[in-house]
């Protein structure tokens, strides 16, 4: 209970000073009258317009506007097409959250597997190749790849779309681009904690008491290996919901980092506010649903149990 | 560790990539003796190697060679220097807090995670639009501003393990100023890891650069910046792929070297 | 619990070598020449300071050794019969069926995510044709007579709610929970608070009648007080082995004496308790 106050106040904390940071700073990049104008207008016609969204008050004036609608999550319209910002930001961010939940089960499909193969034995010439590449991979810049990726696949072969968010065979490359930049780090780990759970001394007791190599990895390492990569994936996904601002401009996928891009870039105030607003929530709620997955994996978290008394 | 640094091969990779890049930077002008801006319509999607243009020409005809060198420039300068200011804040804002009272260290927290849920992107078009025309120190400025906790982090957690060891208390005991008791007796202690992560973090900045070029922000229009090379490149994959795949391979090759590097440092140091 | 209750000893181990293989460079000989056997009833200790080769030894009777280390010679016999030439899957029928293990440290012994039910009744269904019910009957049949607490004794606590002694209670309830004729137990009682060690012993004690039983331990009074017999490492090789009260009492090797030196015997325990 009291953790829960401790995470609402941390959050409520956040939440205002991201708003209000962002507030300012939006306000101080430019004068979005002139987008909304247009480059020829008279200062006439920019003062009409200044009016008219209520651009001409005080900063701090329209600061307490703006907090006092945003309790409301009242974000206004977007100042280029008059849809409501929210609105706008939650029909995008499915197109995003399904890249991001596509990428991650792509990335646990692969990354479990091997790591917990390379986990297994040091050895190897294919242990140590696929080693190698993994090293490769982990510095490969996400987008370049993309980029590559489009080239052979799209361009080159013909062999799938380049863009669009239109079926399967458009998911592909998007898909295994996210997932290629996110696996190697996760393989990495899986296969430290697999290595690590077989040298550990619990794996000496289950060896000990005749339990077969099957039962050893499925039933004493592998769930302690993932639990350690439970706090990776999280983090991994936590990065996916702010937005895949770059992959998305790639391949046109109609989501939040996309919408991103072109609302800050037309100084759209209320969808970018709208946009971040929405990221700080989802960042958060990844954190909360990690922890709550690593409570429920680790019998540790839990704290001591009603079992037994303390003396020996 | 030296010798456990240079054992394999890798290090070696990562320095003479550098080489490369410190060799093209000082005698690039020479090898490369076209103007990186000069347009020459007659050239247009030259193949590389034709003219003296060893890795072709773009589709206004500039020579890719020299625009990549001068992409160098800007990249390197990018990373170094955001890597310098995110290594300064972090580390000094961390060890603060694993030096002070717990009140300074949650603050220092939710600074974090506030760090960590603001989109750079959005950042860095602020910060441009505020700083004004000079994309480079913009992009800087937003880089480093928006990247200091992964020092901050390490900082503080191992710069509390440390002040918790006798010759930190005893020094704490002689009444040491905190500066100086962090500067020399925690500092000095952090630099393994801290290396390690300056080297991953200059792989990091590179690609951050180079991604924000791309989306068109901090490299002016039309300036040679190796992530606007990839998107103007985009438009002609099939006619000339030379345009992606000569910026995508200096990137590549810059990056990936510093990560196996940084790697082994990793081994290294450990 | 005087002398060998019967002539064939239930373990027999004879000029046993293990060998470290590190992953580049040449072996290099661990434990060297050792041979010992146990027979039903007794309690064999082996002593000697840490790093002599006596966990090795011990482990090697079920090629239970960590990677980098190898059996590079001699035999193990077990009732007569050869074990250490046994294949993967007859050697694992006896490791938990036939012998049973105690380890050091209780708490990094025990699967922290598994209870210490499940990791019972897995072992009790792997020798013993038992379904999950009965199995579990078993478990908490096993973990009542270590005198575990509570009215199912404990068994669906997960290794950090119970207390360090109550670990160890568990790990010597998974030992025997097949029933086995050898248990070897490698120092059960060195991670434990000094009261807690006395508790254990005495149940280790109780435990050993009618089974071979093998103690490691670098505490002379600990081997003192619930062993037959004493056997002595040092440096990989045994320096010297015999009836307890003469090893204790007259020791033949400079090695055991310079032990006795650094002991605390209780003036009791040199006789037999
Ligand atoms: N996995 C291993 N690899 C290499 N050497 C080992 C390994 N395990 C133990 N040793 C070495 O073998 C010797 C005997 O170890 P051990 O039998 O554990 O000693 P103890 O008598 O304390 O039980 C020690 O010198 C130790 O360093
Ligand atoms: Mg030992």
């Amino acid at each position: 209970m009291l953790r829960l106050l401790i995470w609402a106040r941390d959050f409520a904390f956040l939440l205002v000073a991201t708003m209000t940071v962002l507030f300012f700073l939006v306000r101080l990049a430019g004068d979005p009258a002139i987008m909304l104008a247009g480059p020829d207008a008279t200062p006439a016609q920019l003062d009409a317009v200044r009016q008219a969204y209520g651009f001409d008050r005080s900063l701090i004036e329209q600061y307490l506007i703006f907090a006092s609608h945003m309790v409301r999550l009242d974000f206004g319209t977007s100042l280029a097409d008059g849809m409501p910002a929210l609105d706008k930001v939650l029909d995008t961010y499915p197109a995003s959250l399904f890249l991001a939940v596509m990428a991650m089960a792509l990335n646990l499909a692969v990354s479990i597997p091997v790591g917990a193969w390379l986990g297994q034995e040091r050895g190897g010439a294919g242990r140590r190749l696929a080693r190698g590449f993994i090293s490769v991979m982990q510095g490969f810049p996400g987008f370049v790849l993309a980029l590559l990726l489009v080239n052979l696949f799209a361009v080159g072969l013909e062999w799938l779309p380049s863009v669009g968010y239109a079926g399967p065979a458009s998911w592909v490359l998007p898909v295994v681009s996210v997932a290629s930049f996110l696996a190697p780090k996760l393989i990495r780990v899986v296969e430290a904690n697999t290595a690590a759970a077989y040298r550990s001394h619990y794996v000496r007791t289950a060896v000990a008491i005749g339990t077969g190599p099957r039962t050893i990895l499925w039933r004493h390492v592998m769930p302690n290996a993932l639990l350690g990569a439970t706090a990776v994936v999280g983090a991994e996904f936590a990065f996916m919901v702010t937005g895949l601002v770059v992959i998305e401009t790639i391949f046109a996928w109609p989501g939040i980092g996309w919408l991103l891009v072109r609302s800050t870039l037309n100084l759209d105030f209320p969808v970018v506010q709208a946009i971040v607003f929405i990221i700080v929530i989802a960042v958060f709620l990844t954190n909360l649903a990690t922890e709550a997955v690593q409570m429920r994996l680790d019998p540790r978290l839990r704290g001591p149990g009603a079992a037994g008394g303390a003396n020996g | 560790m030296a010798e456990r640094l240079f054992a394999s091969g890798r290090s070696w990779l990562f320095l003479g990539v550098l080489g490369l890049c410190l060799l093209a930077l000082v005698a690039g002008p020479v090898l490369v003796a076209h103007d990186p801006a000069l347009i020459d319509l007659s050239k247009r999607f030259a193949a590389p190697f034709t003219d003296g243009h060893w890795l072709g020409c773009d589709q206004l005809g500039r020579d890719i060679a020299a625009r990549l060198l001068a992409g160098l420039y800007r990249s390197l300068g990018t990373a170094l220097v955001a890597t310098a200011i995110a290594f300064c804040i972090g580390t000094a804002l961390g060890l603060l807090a694993a030096r002070s009272t717990s009140l300074l260290g949650a603050f220092m927290r939710q600074l974090t995670s506030f760090t960590q849920s603001f989109p750079v992107f959005v950042l860095a078009v602020s910060v441009i639009a505020i700083v004004g025309s000079n994309g480079f120190w913009a992009v800087v400025l937003t880089l480093g501003l928006a990247t200091w906790p992964v020092f901050a982090r390490v900082a503080y957690a191992e710069g509390s393990s440390l002040l918790k060891r006798e010759y930190v208390l005893a020094a704490e005991m002689m009444q040491m100023g905190t500066a100086r008791l962090l500067l020399r007796h925690v500092l000095p202690g952090l630099i393994p890891s801290l290396s390690v992560l300056v080297v991953f973090h200059f792989a990091d900045m590179i690609i951050a650069e180079s991604a924000l070029s791309f989306l068109g922000i901090g490299a002016p229009l039309g300036a040679p910046s190796w992530g606007g090379m990839l998107n103007e490149s985009r438009a002609y994959m099939l006619v000339a792929p030379w345009m992606l795949l000569a910026p995508a391979g200096a990137i590549i090759l810059l990056v990936v070297s510093a990560h196996l590097f940084g790697q082994k440092l990793r081994d290294a140091t450990a | 619990m005087n002398g060998p209750v019967n002539d064939t000893p239930i373990l027999a181990i004879r000029d046993l070598q293990i060998d470290a293989v590190p992953a580049g460079g040449a072996p290099r000989r661990l434990v060297d020449g050792v041979s010992l056997s146990v027979a039903a009833g007794e309690v064999l200790g082996i002593v000697g300071q840490s790093g002599s080769g006596k966990s090795l030894s011990a482990f090697a009777v079920a090629r239970l050794l960590p990677d980098g280390v190898r059996l590079a010679g001699g035999s193990v016999h077990l009732g007569g019969q050869r074990i250490d030439d046994l294949d993967e899957g007859r050697m694992r029928a006896l490791r938990g069926g036939r012998i049973g293990f105690v380890f050091q440290d209780p708490l990094s012994s025990f699967n922290p995510v598994r209870t210490i039910g499940s990791i019972l009744i897995e072992s009790i269904r792997r020798h013993q044709r038992l379904d999950a019910k009965s199995a579990r009957t078993l478990a908490v049949e096993m973990l009542a007579r270590m005198r575990l607490p509570g009215k199912d004794a404990c068994v669906d606590a997960y290794p950090h709610q119970l207390s360090g002694g109550q670990r160890q209670r568990a790990m010597i309830a998974l030992a025997l929970a097949n029933g086995p004729d050898l248990l070897i137990a490698d120092e059960p009682t060195t991670a434990l608070d000094p009261t807690i060690q006395l508790q254990i012993l005495a149940l280790l004690k109780q435990q050993t009648a009618g089974r071979a039983s093998i103690l490691i331990t670098h505490d002379l009074s600990v081997a003192a007080a619930i062993c037959n017999r004493i056997a002595v490492m040092h440096q990989g090789r045994l320096v010297e082995s015999g009836p307890a009260a003469q090893v204790l009492t007259d020791p033949q090797h400079d090695y055991t004496r310079s032990l006795l030196r650094h002991a605390r015997l209780a003036p009791a325990a040199t006789g037999e308790a």
